[in-house]
């Protein structure tokens, strides 16, 4: 194993299709020319011919990683950067001594990044940590008001009847959520926007709107009593109150030392952000972990751990009552691929797990299992299924997730191990490994 | 009633309405949990959570699933002789998998459609995960159905069962398939009481005698069958049919000391009309000139021999007729019907037939004929027919044909002609003839580039460039399914 990325790992940093595609018929030119790569310092450059006069300077740093071309695309990477990745990732790019303009732009960076820390060491005078005080005592007492003031309007809501809200629209829950925005508590913000989505989300609305308003007043009772809660819980609760700690405090924590499989990932897309979320699992401890990713739509995300390869590294652990949303520190041991996943267990055991997790959690909405069973095609508008010994587990997500034609002809109809990500309406399909390897939703 | 249905009866229309009141006995999972008896509003909603909560934890939405038919007790059923082929290498299923992401343009049909063909050729099968993506396309290209199917195994099958109604075009196709294989045994006749219009055209494609004739005549009355019955009845040149089309061409037909006159039909009787002849006209197209031009196309070339010379020489005779065109396209479907070599070599090289006819025709012709027009059609840069008779000359080619190709890309270097020549080269030019293509695109870009100073802009791609290009990716997908792509 050498870093060199595989062809999918390319095509999951690509901002859209458009630019993959056209990167692909880049590379099969002959446009792209002196391409080189040393692998010791992580950069790949090398030239594509565009339409001026000279052609566009391309870098990449592979440890970040980051893309510089000297093209005017907004795109980003862009498709001359995706076609030098392509290329390099098809074996086709050898080693070589990096050329000047790829030397400058990697010591351009280094000395940014060096600055960055200089500053973010610098001791705090005593000005900064009163500051610091106010503000988070500030913080906290519009914490406090904004949970007060969601806690009255649900039971405002509960004593005078959810029937209205079906034809009210988002609007009564946007301005609630609007007014939590204000109070510095984005988590609880986001349900309750999502509740306007459930009121209006047509049959059996008044099902899932209770369920979901139900959860909202356990977790503002929760947050109103956050002095008084045990510690692991009361992180949990800050958590999802939308007030998670920083990277550098968690990286200060101690680490869980394992062999982590990477089960599959899965990116999410709201108004603002794109989220990936990367699902590992470790060999030996049998833990399971998140790795979460933001970016804007458009821009690219960190390339992802791919799929099947697994690394021996340290885990760090975000507070919480249930140890799952973790950071790797960056820069640990490279990936190789691992040929089946440890530790498929049944469904009914895969329930198991996701009831210890709510036991911890019980607003988890998300959480990885790793089964033994058959997927099942949904017959007669029954929908699609993961099933073993006779319990099944219902999928969902979009159309290639909930009707996973691909993978049910990967596994030819027999159990094998089947990542899945379970959510309270279902599970979305991760990936399977089957006899003839694996197979990615 | 369940601790849910309690609880949201009372949501629904408020607590101050309808206050809610909870029984131990609700919920049994959360005795001794769920607070009870009337519960405040702030209570409904915690324990509406907590059984929510509940239902969570012990997957209460369960339903029972009945087992699937697996692909191995399906191969089980259908009996030991089906085998699988070895599955395409990575490399190449990797091919595979980036055409079917792509947008369905012109462009990935035809890298389907290589990739297809070489698989087959090179006897391998495609990985099971790919298969549906392909059927799916398959569904939506007619043209790449049957090489689908060819390379997908009994993968393809078992899908289209356990799929009910997705892909219904995998079984007909297949049963389709073996219901011709097994018409040699069968009487026509008897099919035809079925009026299965499919295994009819099936059939065209086989011989008929004359003992079949009887049940074609009966099929002539039914409009779903007329058309095939009509094509079957021609290649009988001493059937009752061809003697009624013959004796309704002559009445056309004069042969006098000036050469050849013709007097189009006033009126197309019904009974003509029974016999196959189309009334209505393709656009832009007179009535009685598309009468007259079935006429010739629905009479077999034996019979002409009395009512005027040899068709053949007829041809020459009919620069000055006003309907030569209608002549010679009826003569032309008159070829293909009858499958007449000689007719065809005659033919080939007259504009007046679409292209998709000369295609027929050069089918026809033995290939030394066929490598004949095409050289002479690419003289004269007719390049879509070109295509056509290229289409149908088997490989290897003769020199003098490759050469004439290569001539053709290097002088049509304008936009115009791309599609065609650079089609036309790409899809069917051995890739052997690479090496001098590149040296020839370096060197008309080095001479560009010499002159202007400047990289040449992308869209003055010539024809060479798309021949390179389409020819390239033959050469990789043949490399990699037949695993001789060596890491660079």
């Amino acid at each position: 194993m050498d870093g060199r990325w595989t062809s999918a790992q390319v095509a999951a940093v690509a901002p859209d299709a458009a630019s993959l595609a056209a990167a692909r018929k880049l590379g099969t030119g002959t446009k792209l020319t002196s391409a080189g790569w040393a692998s010791d310092e992580a950069l790949l450059w090398g030239y594509c011919a565009g339409s001026g006069k000279s052609g566009y300077q391309i870098c990449v740093d592979l440890a970040e990683p980051a893309y510089k071309c000297s093209c005017p695309s907004r795109k980003f990477p862009c498709k001359h950067t995706l076609a030098l990745l392509l290329s390099w990732a098809d074996e086709s790019v050898s080693a070589a001594e990096p050329v000047d303009f790829a030397r400058q732009w990697k010591a351009q960076r280094a000395g940014r990044a060096q600055a960055k820390v200089t500053r973010a060491s610098a001791p705090a005078t005593p000005q900064q940590q009163a500051a610091a005080e106010k503000r988070a005592a500030v913080r906290d007492e519009r914490m406090r008001a904004g949970v007060d003031e969601l806690a009255r309007w649900l039971d405002d809501r509960a004593t005078e009847g959810l029937a209205p809200l079906a034809s009210a629209g988002y609007a009564p829950f946007d301005q609630m959520a609007a007014r939590l925005v204000d109070a510095q508590v984005p988590g609880l913000a986001a349900r309750v926007r999502e509740c306007g989505a459930v009121a209006s989300s047509g049959s059996g609305w008044a099902d899932r709107l209770l369920v979901e308003m139900g959860l909202l007043r356990l977790l503002a009772t929760a947050a109103g009593q956050l002095d008084q809660l045990p510690e692991p819980f009361a992180a949990t609760v800050r958590a999802r109150l939308g007030r998670t700690p920083g990277t550098e405090e968690v990286l200060a924590t101690e680490p869980t030392r394992d062999t982590w499989q990477v089960l599959g990932s899965r990116d999410t897309t709201d108004s603002t952000l794109v989220a990936r979320a990367v699902w590992l699992r470790g060999r030996q401890t049998g833990q399971v972990a998140q790795l979460l990713a933001f970016s804007p739509p458009g821009q690219p995300l960190p390339a992802a751990s791919a799929t099947g390869t697994e690394v021996d590294a340290d885990l760090y652990w975000y507070p919480g009552a249930l140890e799952l949303r973790a950071v790797l520190r960056p820069g640990q041991a490279a990936a190789s691929s691992f040929a089946a996943p440890a530790g498929a267990v049944s469904v009914e055991s895969g329930i198991d797990q996701v009831a210890r997790a709510l036991g911890a959690d019980p607003w988890l909405d998300r959480y990885p299992l790793l089964l033994r069973g058959a997927l099942v095609p949904g017959r007669d508008g029954s929908p699609w299924c993961v099933m073993s010994e006779g319990e099944a587990l219902p999928l969902i997500g979009a159309a290639s997730q909930a009707e996973p034609w691909h993978l049910y002809a990967a596994t030819g109809g027999q159990e094998c191990d089947v990542a899945v990500e379970w959510t309270p309406r279902g599970v979305v399909p991760l990936s399977v490994w089957t006899l003839g390897g694996l197979v990615n939703a | 009633m369940s601790a849910t249905d309690v609880l949201l009866a009372s949501a629904l229309v408020g607590t101050a309405r309808r206050p809610c009141v909870l029984a131990p006995d609700d919920e049994p999972l959360l005795a001794g949990v769920l607070p009870t008896g009337t519960l405040s509003p702030a209570d409904l909603l915690h324990a509406a959570g907590a059984v929510a909560l509940a239902g969570r934890a012990t997957n209460r939405d369960r339903r029972r699933v009945a087992p699937v038919t697996s692909l191995a007790e399906f191969r089980a059923h259908e009996g030991p002789e089906t085998t699988d082929l070895p599955e395409a290498s990575s490399v190449a299923t990797s091919r595979l998998a980036a055409l079917l992401a792509q947008p369905l343009n012109q462009d990935t049909l035809w890298g389907l459609g290589v990739w297809l063909d070489t698989c087959r050729q090179a006897g391998r099968q495609v990985p099971a995960h790919l298969v549906p993506g392909l059927l799916d396309v398959a569904a939506r290209n007619r043209a790449l159905r049957a090489p689908a199917l060819a390379v997908a195994g009994r993968v393809a099958p078992w899908l289209a069962q356990a799929a009910a109604g997705r892909w219904t075009w995998v079984t007909r196709d297949a049963v389709g398939e073996e219901r011709t294989a097994g018409l040699a045994a069968t009487a026509l006749a008897a099919l035809l009481e079925l009026v299965d219009l499919e295994i009819l055209e099936a059939r065209v494609d086989g011989g008929v005698t004359e003992a079949d004739e009887p049940a074609l005549e009966k099929a002539l009355r039914s409009a779903r069958t007329r058309k095939a019955a009509a094509t079957l009845l021609r290649r009988l040149p001493g059937s009752a049919y061809t003697a009624r089309m013959r004796v309704r061409l002559a009445a056309c037909l004069a042969v006098g000391p000036d050469g050849l006159t013709v007097t189009l039909p006033s009126e197309l009787p019904a009974d003509a009309v029974r016999d196959g002849l189309v009334r209505k006209a393709p656009a832009r197209r007179g009535e009685r000139a598309w009468w007259f031009e079935q006429l010739v196309g629905a009479v077999p070339m034996a019979a002409w021999s009395d009512l005027a010379p040899d068709p053949a020489v007829l041809l020459d005779a009919t620069s000055n007729l006003d309907v030569a065109a209608e002549l010679v396209r009826g003569l032309a479907v008159a070829a293909q019907d009858q499958e007449h070599a000689g007719l065809a070599r005659s033919l080939i090289g007259r504009g007046e037939i679409g292209i998709q006819g000369r295609e027929a025709l050069a089918a026809l012709l033995d290939p030394a004929d066929r490598a004949q027009a095409a050289l002479t059609l690419l003289v004269d840069d007719q390049m879509l027919v070109a295509a056509a008779v290229l289409r149908a000359l088997p490989h290897p080619w003769p020199r003098e044909v490759e050469e004439e190709v290569f001539a053709s890309l290097l002088r049509s270097p304008s936009r115009r002609w791309e599609t065609a020549v650079g089609d036309v080269a790409g899809t069917l030019l051995d890739p052997s003839w690479l090496p001098r293509l590149t040296a020839e695109a370096a060197r008309s870009a080095s001479a560009t580039k010499g002159r202007k100073g400047t990289v040449r802009p992308d869209h003055s791609r010539t024809a060479l460039d798309r021949a390179i290009e389409l020819i390239t990716i033959r050469r990789d997908t043949f490399a990699e399914l037949n695993d001789l792509k060596e890491s660079r």
